[in-house]
């Protein structure tokens, strides 16, 4: 059962199904941005405004998403020593960093026309400007720290220490007065989006799911090279 | 007609910016994470082939 | 020597994560302290023993039918459904500041009926759909 978390799992992968993913990726890219900034229809109230939803949302989603796996990650190998899942978590965090920097900038440029202003610290704007700290630290402490094992160790910490913050930010919304909206999309209700602007913003989530799974294929395959060239 | 369309009613200048953004910075990602992988190509071939593979598949299970 | 190079690394890694720590805490605790209630609902503005008489937020319905412009000031309500709260402000609207929709003013209170703003937030939310869908939906709305 453990096996597919070989190191080999996906270093396999990057070699067989980078151009397949590649080929997914140009079409749903294509869709997506042409649903979502052509076919969609603009909103009652906030006009064209609500196509910035189509990056933002997704962007948020993955960047929440793939610090939950760095911190599960980093939980695993510091506690149960498979070394394996710091390399998923190093090959992941720039990904999630720059995906969370998307969702600030897009958030605060949809913010200034709907809102009336760039930026207010409310729980969900806090809370997300606390995860690009997070994974600023989290990426600069692999950059500076030389030695392998002892910025395995920190980033860890660092992974599981954040960790904290996730369910802060998907709650926030609910739990405090904000000026973000709470979420639209739920597992418990059905959706407040209707259909014909909820397909282009799930189009434009798998398309960047399959973005970040290239680039992170990418990446793993430098890391475990450069992780065995390291260990001669 | 494309003008209007740019102009998005008026929200153009914000919808550009993010979509922009969004695509400059993911663009760069990926062409920073593939210069990295080629910067080490050389060394990649040794474990493609067959006899290094397989020293490195029964290294690794010690490894990890 | 005392401070050796692994020592000295190891220094320099504990200030780092010391700095970053205290900085997020920093954060957390600020925010804390002032955004957890980021605004105050016209009730709670009731419920408050005295006026504060610093800068607060205050958000709700604006009422329908209660905005008025007179030169280059709008007064207006604000409304839970319950309390209403006047807001007299001077500046542009935002685009989204629509009656019946939510507001988030910033200001300070001259009484706990009256509020003079300085900013205004205009909140929208969850709901997302194209004009023909809203209007239909206004219509059965009408219609019952």
């Amino acid at each position: 059962m453990f096996g597919i978390f070989k190191p080999r799992t996906f270093f396999n992968l990057a070699n067989t199904s980078i151009f397949w993913l590649k080929i997914i990726l140009v079409f749903a890219l294509i869709v997506g941005l042409v649903l979502a900034l052509v076919f969609s229809p603009i909103d009652y109230l906030q006009k064209d405004t609500v196509r910035i939803m189509y990056i933002h949302v997704p962007s948020s989603w993955i960047s929440l998403f793939i610090f939950l796996i760095i911190g599960i990650s980093s939980f695993i190998s510091l506690i149960f020593k498979v070394r394996v899942f710091s390399v998923y978590a190093k090959s992941l965090a720039p990904i999630g960093l720059v995906f969370s920097l998307i969702s600030v900038v897009t958030g605060s440029l949809w913010g200034y026309p709907t809102w009336g202003t760039f930026w207010s610290w409310d729980g969900r704007l806090t809370s997300m400007f606390i995860l690009v700290l997070t994974y600023i630290l989290y990426v600069s402490l692999w950059l500076i720290i030389k030695n392998y094992n002892s910025a395995e160790k920190i980033t860890n910490i660092v992974g599981i220490v954040g960790l904290i913050n996730i369910p802060i930010i998907k709650f926030s919304v609910a739990w405090w007065n904000t000026l973000h909206q709470p979420a639209s999309i739920t597992l418990t209700a059905a959706p407040t989006i209707h259909s014909s602007m909820l397909a282009p913003l799930l189009i434009m989530f798998f398309s960047f799911c399959i973005l970040s799974l290239i680039i992170f294929l990418i990446r793993y395959k430098y890391e475990i090279i450069n992780f065995r060239v390291n260990k001669k | 007609m494309i003008l209007q369309f740019l102009n998005m009613g008026g929200y153009g200048l914000y919808i550009w910016l993010s979509y922009a953004f969004a695509a400059l910075s993911l663009t760069v990602l990926y062409y920073v994470s593939v210069k990295k992988l080629n910067s080490i190509k050389n060394i990649e071939h040794l474990y493609q082939s067959e006899k290094v593979e397989e020293v490195t598949v029964s290294a690794q299970a010690n490894r990890f | 020597m005392i401070f050796s190079k692994s020592s000295k690394n190891r220094l320099k890694i504990f200030s780092l994560i010391a700095i970053a720590a205290s900085i997020i805490f920093f954060f957390i605790y600020n925010n804390l302290q002032k955004n957890v209630v980021y605004f105050y609902a016209p009730q709670e503005i009731k419920n408050l023993k005295d006026t504060p008489s610093n800068k607060i937020r205050l958000g709700g319905l604006v009422k329908e039918g209660s905005l008025k412009k007179n030169n280059n000031t709008y007064v207006f309500i604000i409304t839970d459904l319950k309390n209403e709260i006047f807001v007299e402000y001077k500046g542009l609207l935002p685009n989204l500041f629509i009656e019946g929709k939510s507001a988030v003013v910033e200001g300070v209170l001259k009484d706990k009926k009256y509020f003079i703003a300085s900013t205004i937030l205009a909140k929208h939310d969850e709901n997302y759909m194209p004009p023909e869908v809203a209007n239909s939906l206004k219509k059965n709305k009408l219609n019952k």
